[in-house]
This record gives structure tokens, C-alpha cells and sequence, in this order.
């Protein structure tokens, strides 16, 4: 069973950028997942420490619900990613910062244009294996 | 929390009995000393969850205790009416009478009412019927006992705990027990008797004997008061000594009291009594610890765990309470279950977890151990969430699981000391979490309401209440004594058959009761608070969702649902989240259906078939079906919905569903001709989609069109149409711009601006009008523009004006009207110009540039004729003034190479069409410039339209002529520039060098140099008495090269050079000798045109020759020897000085390289001065002789006279050049002779 439910990148306007569900539930599911992933960027604008200078990216844990947790990660230009795990998980910071780098990657491409969607098939590839490695 | 026994909520006490005299112990009761803390409060009986459905039709669920206040009660009903329905009267406290409510009603009340659409589920402090407030308890409990009336401990067996099984965990009644019944200390009250009879004193002995029995089991400790009524009592007495030993107790709670000495005594008794009851408890503590050993059963040793942490909290030892609660769980969570098919077992554990639970997690908060609460929860949680038992019963499970997170929110809301900031703290996800369960016992409990719902054993328990009572259980946890599952009824005898089912019955009769959405909104509304209290909009917005979903499916409240709905897809609209856009936009839709609302449906509708949002193809196409059965076929949605008036939809103008764009093609036309109209419409509807008509509404109503579509919009639209082909119809494939074009015949001079387009879908009185107010948004025209317009109605017609115009006329070309791409963007032009009828006449200039200064330049004019035939008009020329005066620039326009004729107007001949008309002019400027000239044409033609036209032309005027000058002194030596300059009256000569940088070759007729007097001379020209002086020429012209040279022509390589010769007269710091006349003319390149239309034109171009420096020579030198000599022939070398100056001046003489006197290589014989100083006075003359005799012929240089000037310390220029030669002939005749 996969561990990881959902990968999002949330741009900096908090507009999605790119949104995968691993789930593989019903639509009904897919719908809470982002609902969960919405809500968790009020964690992210409330949580104690963002605030600090400080290098460290990663946000750690923002919230467990009652089946996911949920972790954050926030670049310097206020791009986010949001992982959803399973309950019964953990997520490393270097997960997450594997994801950054493929991210870094994509959005280097002279063809994409900041805070937009992300469509790039590469990326989404790059996510499963990251998914699929986890 | 409501569904927690009190007494496991409520701080125990100790219990103290009271027997013997009942005054004192009313007395004693109202005396007692209080402490106060921080605690759980009950102030209203029964939990929301029970509240019925029926009994109450609304929804918001608020709790309220005006039943109990007859005057809240009329208060309420106002309220009710005000909130329609928002507040609901609670009908179920009847079923907990002994509860006493002794807040103050009224300010429940305030706090439970507030404002739509927020839930009124705001009850802080107040919830679940429980608050957390400052309370005021007693140190100690007291009760009034018969002696003697303690039930008595059931005996137990030798090795007790080792071998017994218990039937379950908790008896059910022991707190309520071992706080009501069973007292820790009895305090014995003897009244003394005044008599001395053995027959009173036996009666004491008796009483304390009955007492003493009773309590000796229980390990209840004594005390013996002795009440007498008079102060003076002999302590010494016999009797009392008796008592006291046969009461066995240690002397000092043997206690005297005097009743008028009450007060004191009360503070003295409440000492004793809380120690006693201490080691009471503490000994109760030992006991049960003592009872624990290794094989014990587990549920005895919960239970003994259990009992030591209440027993700790009597003794206010909190860590030891907490120690054996923790001890308990913990021996719970291992022990499981066999054989437990019925569930009955799962049921008692969880519910003894959950008390244990609560009490960990309360002893935790309340000790700030928050992330230990939590920890401990979650263990709960995960322990108990999945449900082991018959599936029929799972309903009750999830009602377990919601209310242990609602009473775990509840915990942390209450508690004081939670740090609200953490959000794993923050108990607006438990509520949530709380809430979802309640949705899931609604579901689990459907199919088992479905099927038990009429049956006659479940209407039997129709009125039934919920028990919470552990009165009436034996075991926590367990069902009461009449209780089983109904699927063992078959093995049962039938008599109890009835009995055990009897209890499912009553528990699915009053699940019925339960209003499942009043919960839900209940609990999601506080979760919305706390989300509230943090400022957290987007899970504001999470909840709003689960409400709005709650209101929608739970209890169909749309209008409510709407509300949160609408709200929320502003927020994801803001975010840009599609998918919960999509989502919640759907839900809007259902709801507005649902509410019969057909405008509305019509706007989400179109909303939701905006291709930004994410749902699929299908269902779009459904919406964009739905949308047309709203307007022709209403009986296909259900329920139906139909729009009944025409619908005006305001559009935006980048609508993403369908927009609108429009363009004149020009910003202006002319009367009485044509002009496009061009219409673009983007359409993103999934389907292809047949509109009935399209109207463009003009600012003048006569210009408005309208396209009809012949088929009507339920049609069904041919499979073959393209995309992009030229089409009648008004059909829009998906994705598909259409560019429509409408011709306007102009009429007479307006501003037209189309002001609407309507695109009509739908016929008669059932239509959707898509409207696009195009002029909200088209850019006007801005103010100088306006201002120019008005200037143009207005007659008669401003030049300036109408040059502008005529300028942007030339802009335009009407032929080449192109039609814009509808799929990219365009300028959109709203409104256009109708002005008065075009002009077609071309107005050009023939020349060739540049100018010349002082140039009459020759122009040609021409017309084009391509308008119909020129009856009359006029031509103007003017110069467009620039913003610098050139009032000192001669220039000029005339009709003829001279200044006679200048030219201003020409009127037009008769022009006729398809001729063109042209006329020669000449311009003339004295300066360098640009000279814009600007020529208007107005006419009228035989159809009698005036038009205007004007054109701007631009001739440069430059010099055209590169010249050089370059004085020599007259022994074609070049005037060194820096030192002395020209040397006034002594002759020189001027080079003139002749370029011209110009395109086409000229002829240079002639060139002469004119000397220039004084005031000519100068920068500044002298003026007033000194200006008869000016006159005087500065210099004297002596002779010219070219004056017979015949014309040169002159092209771009080479260059004509010319040379005079002339005497400057005065001297000056900065004069100009004169200026040099070229007269010249162009050399056309064909001559046979040239000679026979136009005149050859001489021009003449003065060039001033350069300012310079003219000064005297100080000394004016004359050498004087003869060219050549003869061997033996004497000569005279003699230097005359003229001193020029006002001084007296000396010199130095040195003759260098002098021959010496009979030196055989020397040419010369000398003699005179070899080296000597001489002075010269003032404007007087001195000469120096030398006698030269040359002795050998041939070229011999002459000796150096090196005169210098001592003032100037500068030797004098005429003696500077040593390469002097003398010819010496050779003396033939001497020889001979």
C-alpha cells in the first residue's frame, strides 16, 4: 500500500499549481484531500516559526486529521508543498526536498512560466517515482 | 460530556455521616467550610443529541433552560418568533428532575442566541450542558444517617482477588456509593441527658454500639461528639470515661459540645473529620492495593486501580490519581475480549476506556501536560475506532466514537490553561471529527431504522428516554439487567426473550428520536468558532462546506446551504482552487434547483460551464442540457424548474463562458457612405449551441441591427457544420469565435457608438438575453481628441483642425478595411466618427532637395483629381509657425523666382476628373531651416460636396556650400594662426576653397568678394557717433583671380578654389574682411525640360569670410640689398627699423656666420657692426649698413643679421630667415682689366 496520498505545489498566490492523488479513492475522497490540502495553508500562514529567519524550508508536520497527517514544506518564494500521508507514516524533511529539486528542475524550464500550472509530463513522472519509492 | 455519568464528572468529596442530634447537623452542614477551584459545572441536564426531531423542527440547535423558568419561557417564544424557529424549546429536562439548576437562566439565553448564517451554536462558556467556571465546594460532604443504616459489605471469600472472575468491570453503582452513601467518617452526636439514670446511659451505650458494628466493616471512622446544653460540664464525670471506652475512640475525637458554643466548634470537628476521612481513604487505598496480586483477573485489577485513583482524588492527590487511572487503561488496552460475538464485552470496555479516558486526559489538561492529553487520545481513539460486534449496532458505535471526540473537544475548549495557538490543540477538528461520525452513526443507522421503524416492539419504546443513569446498571458499560441482543432471541427461552430484545428495541426507538443534523450543525458550528477565533478562513471555509453539505443532505435546508455555498466559492474563486470551485458551484446549482430560484440556476449554470473549472465534459454537457430544458422543456428536470420572464444576463467583457468583442474597423467615416461593423462572439459551451438572435444596439437606434436564427434553439444542429466556415445561422460550435459583420450606411455627420450587443437564446417570453454594455468599458476618446471633434461641428471650419484631420484621413485607406482575427486579440473600437464626405484629391510636391539660403526654390504643386468633377475650391499655403520666433528669417513663398509676388491663396480652376492640376511656386528662406509648409485644399464638386484636404511638407533649407579660407602673407607664406595673425596695411593674400556636399551639380557663375566697412566687420557694429566711422572699408581689395573664368560646374568630388589680393586697413581683436558672393545655379540633369519650362534661377550665396585678428606690426622692417653682386664689387646690406610703438625700444645686433675678414672660404668681405645694441626711439627710424664684398662667384648664402628686440625678447621676422642667397657674378671686367 502506498504511503503517500496526495502531492500538491501551492503556488505563492496559494493557487494550486499542481495537485496529484495517489489515493486512488472514490471522487468523493479526491474532494477531501483537497480540502484538506486548502485548509492546511492556514497551518502553514499560522504555524509558529515560518516567521523566523531561518534556512530550514521544511515545515515538518502541520497536522494530523483523523486518517492523513500532513506535511509542509515552503520554499523562499512562498511556494509550498504539501504532502499527505497516511496515518501510520512518516515523511523526512529529505523526502520533501527531493520533491524541491524536481520542482527547481520544472520550473527552470525556459518554457514554464512562474506560478502557473504545472502540466510538465516529466514532473508529474519525476513525483510518481518519488511516490512509488517512498 | 453529556453522556457522562455526573459523578465521574463531578470532584468528590468526602463523605461524612452525621448521626444522633438533627439540629446540629443542619447546623453543622451550613457551617462548613468551603474552598474554591476551577471545575466542571453542570448546568443543564440533557445532551442536544437526544433532543427529537420531532419535537423540534429546526434545526440550530441551542441549549435552553427556559422550560424551568416560566418567565424565560415567554421570552423564548418572542425569540423564536424573531430567529423563526433558531432557538428550540427542550422538553426532556422532565427526565432529570433531582438535577439541580440554579444558574442564572437569563444569561444562557443571551449567549445562545445570535444572527444567521452563522449556527447559533456559539454557547462559550456554556457547553454540552457543562461549564467550566469558578466553583465554591464544601471541604467535606455531610449526611444525615440513621445509626446503623450503612448497608453492609458483601463477604467476600478467602483469596478473593486471586480466583474470582468478576462479571464486569465496574459496578456501576459504585461511586454514586461511595458519594451519597457510603461516608468516609461518622460523626456519632450524643445528645447527653440531664438525667443520671443507668436507663439513659445504657440508651447511649446501645447507640453506640449499633454504630460502632455497623461501621466496623467498611473501615468507617468514628467520631463522638458529646452534646450538652449547659456550659459547665465536668469533664471528669465517670460516664463520660464509660462512652469514650466503649466507643473506642482515641480521646482526642471524643468532643464536648455546648450548644451555645456552636460556631467554634465547627472549625474544630471539620479539622478532625477531613483528617479522618484522609486516612480513611488512604487506608481504603492500601486495602485494594493490597488485594492486587499477580493473578488477579484484569478486570479486578482495573477496577482496584480504579477504585485507588477516586479514592486519591478524594485525598485532592492528583499524581497518584493520575498514576493509577493511566495504571488502569493501560491494564485495559491489553486485555481482549474472546468469544465476544454479540459485542456486549467491546461495548463495557470502551465505555470504561472512555471514562478512564476522560479522567487521564482531564487530570493531564489540567496539569498542562497538553501534548500527554493528546498522546493519550489518540491511543484511545486508535484503540477503539474499529467496532467489534453485530453489524446492527454499529450506529451506536460511531455515536461512541462522536461523542468521544466531542467530549475530548470539549476538554480542551474548557480547559483553562490549553494553548489555544497550537493547532494540534485546537479543538475545532475534534468537533469536526465529532460531527463526521455523527453522519456516519446517521448512515449506519438508516438501514436498521429502515427495517425496524413500524415494527410493534420498536413503537412500544416509542416515549422512551436515553438512560444515562448507572442506577439502573449493574456493571459500567454493560446493558442493564433487561437488556440483550435480539439475535440471540432464538436461542432463548421465549420469556426472556422479550426482555433482552426489548433493550435494541428501545435503543433503535430512541435513535429514531435523535435530529442527527441539529447535532452535526451543533458541532461543526463550534468548530467554526474556534476556526473563528484563529482567524482561519480557509478551514472556516472547510466547515462552512460541512455544514452547507449538512444542510443540503441532512435536513434539506437549502436556502441555508446556499448561503454557506455561495460564500465559500467566493474564498476558492479568490484562491483559484477549481476543484472545490467546481464542487461547491455544483452544489450552488443543486441548491437553487432545489429552491426553485430559474435566474439563479441560470447563473450558476453558466458559471459552471466556464472552462476554468475542472468537471468533465459529461457533465457540462448535462448543465448546458439542463440550461435549455429551463427554458423550453421543464417537465425533463425534476423538480421542475422554469424561467417564466425573459432573464437579462449582464456580461462581463472576458466572460470566460462566452464574450463579446466589437470593432469598427476606422475610428471615423464620412456621410452618406459606408462603413463595417465588425462583431466577434467566443463561445466555450461543451455542445453546440443555436442562439435565436443577435442584436447590436446603436447609440443611434436607427443604425441597430439584428440577426434571426430560423430554427429554433431545441433543433437539432447539423452534424456538418465547421468550424470557422462562413455561416448564416447564429450556431456556435465549442470553442468557437464568430466574427459577424454588419454595414452601416452613413448618414450625416455623428458620433455612433454601439452601445449593447444582445445575444438572444431562447424565443418569446422565455429567454436568456446575454447583454454586453460594451460602453461600460470601451475606451473613449480622450479629451483633446473631444475637443478637436467639437471644433469640427462647429462652423465654420478652424484650419487647424481641419489639417489634423486631414492628416488622419491620409492614414486611412477605406479600401483596405481588414477583418480582424476572431481568435486573437484586437483593438476594440466601440464608437466611430461620421464626418462629412471624404476627400479624394492627392495633394503633392515635386522638388528636389534641399534648399539653399537665399534660394528661390522651386516647387511643383500637383493635384490628383480622383473625386468627381472640381467645380471650384481654393488653395492655401501657410507655414506652420514653431514654437521659437524667427522673426529675423526672411523667407518666404512666391509665385515667381523674385519677391514680388508672394503667395498666400490660389484659386482652383475648374479640375476635371481623373486630371490632375499643377502649379509652380517658389519658397525662399535667408536662414538654415525647416520649413513646414502647410497646404490646405477645399473645393466643392459638381455633386456639390465640400471637402477639405490638407497635407504637411517638410523642406529643408541648408547651406549647401563647404567653403575654406586661407590667408598668406605675400611671400605665399601661410599665415601662422597663433601669433600676430594678419598684419594690418601690409598685403596678403586670401584662398578661397569651394565644396558642395549636395546631390546634383551646380554651376559657379561667378564669385567676388566683397570688403566689408566697420559695422559690417564687427560682432558688434558700432552705433551712434561713431557710426560716420563705419562706414570706412576695413581692407582695400587689390586684385582677384577668376574674374574672367567662365562657369565652372562644380560637382561633389572636386572643388573651385579662387584667389584675391588685399590690404587690411585697420586693426581689430576680431573682424571679418569681407564676405565672399557665390553666384550660382543649379545644373539640372535634363537639360531639354529645364530650358523649356522653367527660367535658369541665379542665385547668390554670401559667405562671410572668418573673424580674425588684425594687428600692427611693432616694428616695421625694410631690408634693402640687391639681388646679386659682383667679385670686388662693394654692396650695401642695409636694415632699416621703424618703431612702431610708443616706447623707445632696443635691440640687440649679432651677425652669425660672418665671413672673417681675408678668410679664403668665406664669400664676403665685411665690414660694419659684428655685435652691438642699439636703441631706437619712439615712431623714428634707424638704419644699419653693412658693406658686402663678395670675393668669390657663385650662390652664397648671406650672414645672418640676427636682430632681437630686447622688450619683446623676440627676434624681428624680417631678418628670422638665415636662407638668404646672393648671386655673385664673377667680375670679367676686373679680370680683364
Amino acid at each position: 500500500m502506498k504511503k503517500i496520498v496526495c502531492v500538491a505545489v501551492v503556488g505563492k498566490a496559494n493557487d494550486p499549481l499542481y495537485f496529484q492523488d495517489f489515493s486512488g479513492g472514490t471522487e468523493e475522497n479526491r474532494l477531501k484531500l483537497h480540502y484538506i490540502v486548502h485548509c492546511s495553508l492556514d497551518i502553514i500562514e499560522d504555524k509558529p516559526g515560518v516567521k523566523k529567519v531561518s534556512n530550514d524550508m521544511y515545515l515538518g508536520l502541520l497536522y494530523p486529521t483523523e486518517d492523513y497527517k500532513v506535511y509542509g514544506f515552503l520554499t523562499n518564494t512562498k511556494i509550498k508543498f504539501i504532502i499527505v500521508v497516511l496515518d501510520t507514516t512518516d515523511i523526512k524533511d529529505s523526502d520533501i526536498k527531493v520533491l524541491h529539486l524536481r520542482y527547481v528542475r520544472t520550473a527552470s524550464n525556459p518554457f514554464y512560466k512562474a506560478n502557473k500550472k504545472i502540466e510538465s509530463k516529466i514532473f508529474q513522472n519525476d513525483v510518481a517515482a518519488i511516490v512509488q519509492s517512498l | 460530556m453529556n453522556e457522562l455519568p455526573e459523578e465521574l464528572v463531578n470532584i468528590p468529596i468526602p463523605l461524612v455521616g452525621l448521626v444522633g442530634v438533627n439540629s446540629v447537623h443542619q447546623f453543622i452542614e451550613k457551617n462548613i467550610t468551603t474552598r474554591s477551584l476551577i471545575d466542571f459545572h453542570r448546568i443543564h441536564p440533557v445532551s442536544p443529541i437526544l433532543q427529537s426531531q420531532q419535537q423540534q423542527p429546526s434545526v440550530k440547535t441551542s441549549i435552553d433552560l427556559s422550560s424551568l423558568d416560566p418567565f424565560d419561557q415567554s421570552n423564548q417564544q418572542q425569540q423564536q418568533q424573531q430567529q423563526q424557529g433558531v432557538a428550540a424549546t427542550n422538553t426532556n429536562n422532565t427526565q432529570v428532575p433531582e438535577l439541580s439548576i440554579n444558574n442564572q437562566p437569563q444569561q444562557t439565553l443571551s449567549s445562545t442566541s445570535s444572527s444567521p448564517p452563522i449556527p447559533s451554536a456559539s454557547f462559550n462558556p456554556l457547553i454540552g450542558g457543562w461549564r467550566v467556571q469558578p466553583l465554591v465546594i464544601p471541604m467535606l460532604k455531610v449526611t444525615t444517617l440513621d445509626a446503623g443504616s450503612i448497608a453492609a459489605k458483601k463477604e467476600k471469600r478467602a483469596n478473593h482477588s486471586e480466583s474470582f472472575v468478576p462479571a464486569g468491570i465496574l459496578r456501576a453503582n459504585w461511586i454514586h456509593k461511595h458519594t451519597v452513601s457510603i461516608p468516609s467518617v461518622i460523626s456519632l452526636f450524643l445528645q447527653w441527658p440531664d438525667d443520671k439514670s443507668p436507663k439513659a446511659q445504657e440508651l447511649i451505650m446501645s447507640q453506640i454500639d449499633t454504630v460502632k458494628a455497623n461501621i466496623k466493616q467498611r473501615n468507617i471512622k468514628l467520631i463522638v461528639v458529646v452534646v450538652t446544653s449547659t456550659p459547665n460540664v465536668d469533664v471528669s464525670d465517670e460516664r463520660f470515661n464509660l462512652v469514650r471506652r466503649r466507643a473506642d475512640v482515641d480521646p482526642k475525637y471524643f468532643l464536648f459540645l455546648n450548644k451555645l458554643e456552636m460556631k467554634g466548634f465547627v472549625k474544630k470537628w471539620e479539622k478532625l473529620a477531613l483528617e479522618l476521612a484522609d486516612l480513611h481513604y488512604k487506608e481504603e487505598c492500601q486495602s485494594s492495593k493490597s488485594q492486587i496480586s499477580k493473578s488477579t483477573h484484569t478486570f479486578l485489577l482495573i477496577r482496584y486501580h480504579f477504585k485507588i485513583a477516586y479514592y486519591s482524588e478524594f485525598r485532592i492527590d492528583m499524581n497518584t490519581a493520575l498514576k493509577y487511572y493511566a495504571f488502569a487503561y493501560h491494564s485495559l488496552k491489553d486485555w481482549k475480549p474472546n468469544n465476544d460475538t454479540k459485542g456486549i464485552r467491546f461495548a463495557e470496555l470502551r465505555t470504561v476506556a472512555s471514562f478512564l479516558n476522560f479522567k487521564i486526559c482531564k487530570l493531564f489538561l489540567w496539569s498542562n501536560n497538553l501534548n500527554e492529553a493528546i498522546q493519550q487520545f489518540e491511543k484511545h481513539i486508535r484503540l477503539f475506532k474499529l467496532y467489534q460486534g453485530p453489524d446492527e449496532k454499529e450506529f451506536n458505535h460511531c455515536a461512541w466514537l462522536s461523542r468521544e471526540y466531542q467530549i475530548f473537544a470539549e476538554l480542551l475548549d474548557m480547559c483553562p490553561n490549553t494553548n489555544k495557538a497550537l493547532f494540534s490543540a485546537n479543538p475545532g477538528f475534534y468537533y469536526q471529527t465529532a460531527a463526521k461520525y455523527v453522519d456516519e452513526r446517521r448512515k449506519y443507522f438508516k438501514a436498521v431504522a429502515d427495517r425496524y421503524r413500524n415494527t410493534p416492539s420498536v413503537v412500544k419504546f416509542k416515549e422512551s428516554k436515553q438512560r444515562h443513569d448507572l442506577s439502573i446498571l449493574q456493571y459500567v458499560g454493560q446493558p442493564p439487567p433487561d437488556v440483550a441482543h435480539p439475535l440471540e432471541l432464538v436461542s432463548k427461552p421465549a420469556g426472556k426473550d422479550e426482555d433482552e430484545s426489548d433493550d435494541f428495541y428501545r435503543l433503535v426507538a430512541i435513535e429514531l428520536q435523535a435530529n442527527y443534523t441539529s447535532a452535526i450543525i451543533d458541532l461543526l458550528s463550534r468548530a467554526y468558532e474556534q476556526a473563528n477565533q484563529h482567524q482561519n478562513l480557509r478551514i472556516i471555509s472547510y466547515v462552512e462546506s460541512l455544514i452547507a453539505n449538512e444542510y443540503f443532505y441532512g435536513s434539506n435546508q437549502y436556502e441555508l446551504a446556499l448561503k454557506f455555498y455561495n460564500k465559500n466559492a467566493i474564498t476558492y474563486r479568490r484562491e483559484k482552487w477549481w476543484v472545490l470551485l467546481t464542487y461547491t458551484l455544483a452544489m450552488c446549482l443543486k441548491c437553487v434547483h432545489m429552491l426553485n430560484l430559474p435566474t439563479n440556476y441560470i447563473g450558476y449554470a453558466m458559471d459552471l460551464l466556464s472552462p476554468d473549472l475542472t468537471n468533465s465534459k459529461e457533465q457540462r454537457s448535462s448543465i448546458q442540457q439542463s440550461l435549455l430544458y429551463v427554458l423550453t422543456n421543464p417537465t425533463k428536470l425534476t423538480p421542475n424548474i422554469q424561467l417564466v420572464s425573459t432573464l437579462d444576463v449582464n456580461m462581463d467583457h472576458n466572460h470566460p463562458l462566452i464574450n463579446c468583442r466589437v470593432q469598427f474597423p476606422n475610428s471615423i467615416a464620412f456621410s452618406h457612405s459606408k462603413t463595417e461593423i465588425f462583431v466577434v462572439i467566443e463561445s466555450h459551451f461543451p455542445n453546440a449551441i443555436r442562439f435565436s438572435r443577435l442584436r447590436t444596439i446603436f447609440s443611434d437606434s436607427s443604425y441597430n441591427k439584428v440577426i434571426n436564427e430560423s430554427k429554433a434553439i431545441t433543433d437539432p444542429i447539423e452534424s456538418n457544420l465547421k468550424m470557422n466556415e462562413e455561416r448564416k445561422d447564429l450556431v456556435f460550435l465549442p470553442d468557437e469565435s464568430r466574427i459577424f459583420s454588419f454595414t452601416l450606411n452613413t448618414r450625416e455627420k455623428a458620433e455612433l457608438e454601439c452601445q449593447t450587443v444582445i445575444l438572444e437564446l431562447g424565443n418569446g417570453p422565455t429567454s436568456i438575453n446575454f447583454r454586453w454594455n460594451i460602453s461600460e468599458w470601451a475606451i473613449k476618446s480622450d479629451e483633446s481628441e473631444r475637443e478637436i471633434y467639437n471644433e469640427v461641428v462647429d462652423p465654420p471650419l478652424p484650419i487647424q483642425s481641419s489639417q489634423q484631420l486631414a492628416i488622419k484621413k491620409d492614414q486611412i485607406d477605406p479600401k483596405t478595411i481588414v477583418k480582424p482575427d476572431p481568435y486573437k486579440k484586437f483593438l476594440e473600437r466601440s464608437s466611430i466618427r461620421i464626418l462629412d464626405h471624404e476627400s479624394l484629391i492627392q495633394i503633392k510636391c515635386n522638388h528636389t532637395p534641399p534648399a539653399i539660403i537665399n534660394e528661390f526654390y522651386q516647387i511643383e504643386l500637383e493635384l490628383i483629381n480622383n473625386d468627381k468633377e472640381i467645380t471650384s475650391g481654393s488653395i492655401t499655403f501657410d507655414f506652420q509657425q514653431q514654437q521659437q520666433a524667427h522673426n529675423l528669417i526672411d523667407k518666404g513663398i512666391y509665385s515667381e523666382p523674385n519677391k514680388n509676388n508672394p503667395l498666400s491663396r490660389l484659386e482652383l480652376p475648374h479640375i476635371s476628373e481623373r486630371t490632375s492640376f499643377k502649379k509652380k511656386f517658389y519658397i525662399y528662406s535667408s536662414q538654415i531651416d525647416e520649413i513646414k509648409l502647410v497646404i490646405n485644399v477645399s473645393y466643392e464638386t459638381k455633386a456639390n460636396e465640400i471637402s477639405h484636404a490638407s497635407k504637411i511638407f517638410i523642406f529643408p533649407v541648408q547651406i549647401g556650400f563647404l567653403t575654406q579660407f586661407q590667408f598668406f602673407n605675400s611671400n605665399f607664406q601661410l599665415n601662422d594662426m597663433y601669433d600676430g595673425n594678419i598684419v594690418a596695411k601690409e598685403p596678403l593674400l586670401l584662398l578661397c576653397d569651394i565644396k558642395t556636399n549636395l546631390p546634383f551639380n551646380v554651376n559657379i557663375l561667378r564669385t567676388t568678394l566683397e570688403i566689408n566697412n566697420i559695422s559690417q566687420a564687427t560682432l558688434n557694429p558700432l552705433s551712434g557717433e561713431d557710426a560716420d566711422a563705419s562706414a570706412v572699408p576695413v581692407a582695400q581689395l587689390l586684385s582677384s583671380s577668376n574674374q574672367n573664368l567662365p562657369t565652372y560646374e562644380l560637382s561633389k568630388d572636386n572643388n573651385y578654389s579662387c584667389w584675391f589680393n588685399l590690404i587690411p586697413l585697420i586693426t581689430g581683436e576680431s573682424l571679418s574682411l569681407g564676405s565672399l558672393n557665390i553666384e550660382w545655379s543649379r545644373k539640372s540633369s535634363s537639360n531639354n525640360d529645364n530650358a523649356s519650362s522653367s527660367p535658369k534661377i541665379t542665385s547668390s550665396l554670401p559667405i562671410q569670410l572668418p573673424h580674425m585678428r588684425i594687428a600692427t606690426n611693432p616694428f616695421v622692417t625694410h631690408v634693402k640689398v640687391p639681388a646679386s653682386g659682383t667679385v670686388g664689387v662693394p654692396i650695401t646690406h642695409s636694415i632699416s627699423i621703424y618703431n612702431n610703438t610708443n616706447f623707445l625700444q632696443e635691440f640687440d645686433l649679432l651677425v652669425i656666420n660672418a665671413p672673417s675678414f681675408g678668410g679664403s672660404d668665406s664669400p664676403f668681405l665685411f665690414s660694419g657692426d659684428k655685435n652691438s645694441t642699439f636703441s631706437i626711439h619712439p615712431e623714428s627710424t634707424h638704419e644699419i649698413k653693412h658693406v658686402l664684398l663678395p670675393l668669390v662667384a657663385g650662390k652664397h648664402p648671406l650672414p645672418h643679421f640676427k636682430i632681437a628686440s630686447k622688450r619683446f625678447n623676440k627676434e624681428l621676422p624680417k631678418t628670422k630667415n638665415p636662407n638668404e642667397f646672393l648671386f655673385i657674378k664673377p667680375n670679367i671686367g676686373l679680370d680683364q682689366q
